[in-house]
């Protein structure tokens, strides 16, 4: 009787080691999923820090991103544009606009638009060009041999302008443009060194706060709902580790419930990473945050960079997207 | 004693100058006559100092900048020091190299951040492909310029005494071109503070480049000049520094410097 419960007790482990080890087979060298191994996987993630990424502090300060199985490490940058090349080196995910993705897979960087971020819609609209009051510029065709302030002259708030400016039947290239930080604009504006400035929230906020004028969201020429900021990842790396995509998302979901639910506790992680003064903390306003994406939000810009001359190679949209 | 010829080395026109700009820069700002946001009077730039200072911030800056203007320096040196007194002592090494050394000197540093980027991420490897090359060329010419103008006579002084190539180096060539090696050296120092602070500004954020674009981006200016000012004070210190390191090493280079 002991032999036989012995000998049943051998047949069950080697069956259950036979299980684990054709499962590890069956998973690849390569596949780490929370659901195969039980253990969190790795993320290495970038971020800028502006209000845009929001849901992904949250994720990590709240432990969503822990939840969903992923160990999330998360590294500030400078600015959108040096990221797409660190993808597959330093991290797996950063963030990026349509302008830079295009650009790259043009220049054949093998990267992917893996989620979404933020949605420029009508109702909550967060991108500016701004004017003084008394500057007699009320349309984009007073903007004519005028010199616009830019973050980044080719990024996607500038394409953008430039693209709002052919749609109403003005050349792009009568407006000149020079690069100057968001935190600058101000001054620049008030000491009459540029007639116009393309803002973003908060700073787009404090100028019509001081007096000065919106006169368009450019971006919202581009859609009426239209892609804003998202996440790109390695093209190779994403057709992989499609369960990881997945469970950012979801993650990033859970954050966004919560920022809704907790707006204070939000602010609060916004001031932890953003380090702004509580004033411009508490008056900053949430953007449109969604996480799905659809080659179709990405074909809207390269349509739109194609118009105005800053794509000058064909790139298949439908192929830029790696998303569960 | 050498608090008292640590007083006598102090500019003092140069320091009364800097305290006169720093006062009406402040009366200037609190009349109004200049009102701008991104322009601090001194007096909250030295507020916010006291603020990083107290939030243990600029401590760990500075180290991070000191950390690689020290590295980038020192590659710098021991690689300039070396292929300037090859160039320096072999006229066929000169005859090959200076043409490629006129093309890649004036070349910017910063110019190669985005492919020390994509090679070396966000890390200090890429702040010394940012810092080494445009501080390696100073410390190269200079030490090249000092080993090739050593006067014939102190050569033939070498020969004289029977003294070996090596000995003829190291006793009679590396002491009569220390002066512009140091020259170099110094050149070379500053320029990599320079350089390391705006690698932290455009590649890796870290250091007190990166406290420059955060406080920047934080809508903190006093906080951002304080930086800035902290810079600068470190650029004095470090030549500072410089100058005691020669003056120990070098004997004679306060004399040619034309001091007692």
């Amino acid at each position: 009787m002991q032999h036989h419960d012995l000998s049943s007790k051998v047949r069950l482990r080697v069956k259950a080691a036979c299980i684990v080890v054709c499962a590890a087979v069956a998973a690849g060298p390569a596949q780490h999923s929370y659901a195969q191994t039980q253990s969190p996987v790795a993320v290495r993630a970038a971020y800028i820090p502006v209000v845009t990424w929001l849901p992904a502090w949250v994720a990590k300060e709240k432990g969503f991103f822990k939840a969903h199985g992923l160990d999330v490490t998360l590294s500030v940058a400078q600015n959108l544009s040096i990221l797409p090349g660190t993808v597959g080196k330093q991290f797996e995910i950063v963030p990026s606009t349509a302008p830079d993705l295009l650009k790259s897979v043009a220049s054949g960087l093998d990267v992917v638009a893996v989620a979404s971020e933020v949605f420029e819609t009508e109702d909550n609209p967060s991108t500016h060009v701004i004017v003084a009051k008394d500057s007699g510029i009320a349309g984009p065709k007073d903007l004519v041999g005028k010199l616009i302030a830019t973050p980044t002259i080719g990024g996607v708030i500038h394409v953008s302008v430039l693209y709002w400016l052919k749609k109403n039947g003005v050349d792009p290239t009568s407006v000149r443009a020079v690069e100057v930080p968001f935190p600058n604009m101000p001054d620049q504006l008030k000491a009459k060194r540029v007639d116009a400035v393309e803002s973003v929230e908060p700073f787009a906020g404090a100028l019509r706060a001081n007096g000065n004028v919106s006169i368009a969201d450019p971006l919202l020429s581009v859609g009426k709902d239209v892609l804003f900021p998202f996440w790109i990842s390695q093209g190779e790396w994403a057709r992989a580790n499609l369960p990881t995509i997945e469970a950012w998302i979801a993650a990033l979901e859970d954050a966004k419930s919560f920022i809704e639910k907790n707006p204070e506790e939000a602010r609060k992680i916004m001031a932890q990473y953003t380090k702004l003064p509580e004033a411009v903390v508490q008056a900053t306003p949430f953007p449109t945050y969604r996480f799905a994406i659809k080659a179709e939000d990405i074909q809207v810009w390269a349509a739109a960079l194609k118009d105005v001359d800053q794509l000058d190679k064909e790139v298949d949209s439908s192929k830029l997207v790696v998303t569960p | 004693m050498a608090k008292g010829r640590l007083i006598a080395r102090i500019n003092w026109p140069g320091t009364a100058v800097l305290v006169f700009v720093a006062l009406a820069w402040e009366a200037i700002v609190r009349s109004g006559l200049l009102d701008y946001e991104y322009l601090p009077a001194p007096s909250a730039i030295a507020r916010g100092w006291g603020e990083l200072a107290r939030e243990g911030l600029l401590a760990s800056d500075i180290a991070h900048t000191l950390s690689a203007v020290a590295i980038g320096w020192t590659a710098a040196m021991v690689l300039g020091v070396s292929l300037g007194f090859l160039l320096g002592l072999s006229a066929t090494a000169r005859r090959y190299s200076l043409a490629s050394i006129e093309i890649l000197r004036p070349m910017p540093g910063v110019a190669f951040a985005p492919v020390a980027l994509l090679l070396f991420g966000f890390s200090l490897k890429t702040e010394m492909v940012v810092t080494i090359l445009p501080v390696l060329w100073p410390v190269l010419v200079n030490t090249m310029g000092g080993v090739t103008s050593v006067h014939q006579r102190l050569h033939d002084v070498g020969r004289t005494f029977r003294l070996s190539r090596r000995d003829t180096i190291l006793r009679i060539v590396l002491p009569a071109a220390m002066p512009p090696i140091v020259a170099g050296a110094r050149i070379g120092l500053g320029l990599a503070l320079v350089l390391a602070v705006i690698a932290e500004m455009v590649g890796n954020p870290a250091g007190l480049g990166y406290g420059i674009v955060r406080e920047q981006q934080a809508l903190r200016p006093d906080l951002m000049f304080a930086y800035i000012v902290t810079v600068g004070l470190i650029g004095i210190a470090l030549n500072a520094g410089m100058l005691a390191l020669a003056e120990a090493l070098l004997p004679s280079f306060r004399q040619l410097r034309g001091e007692p």
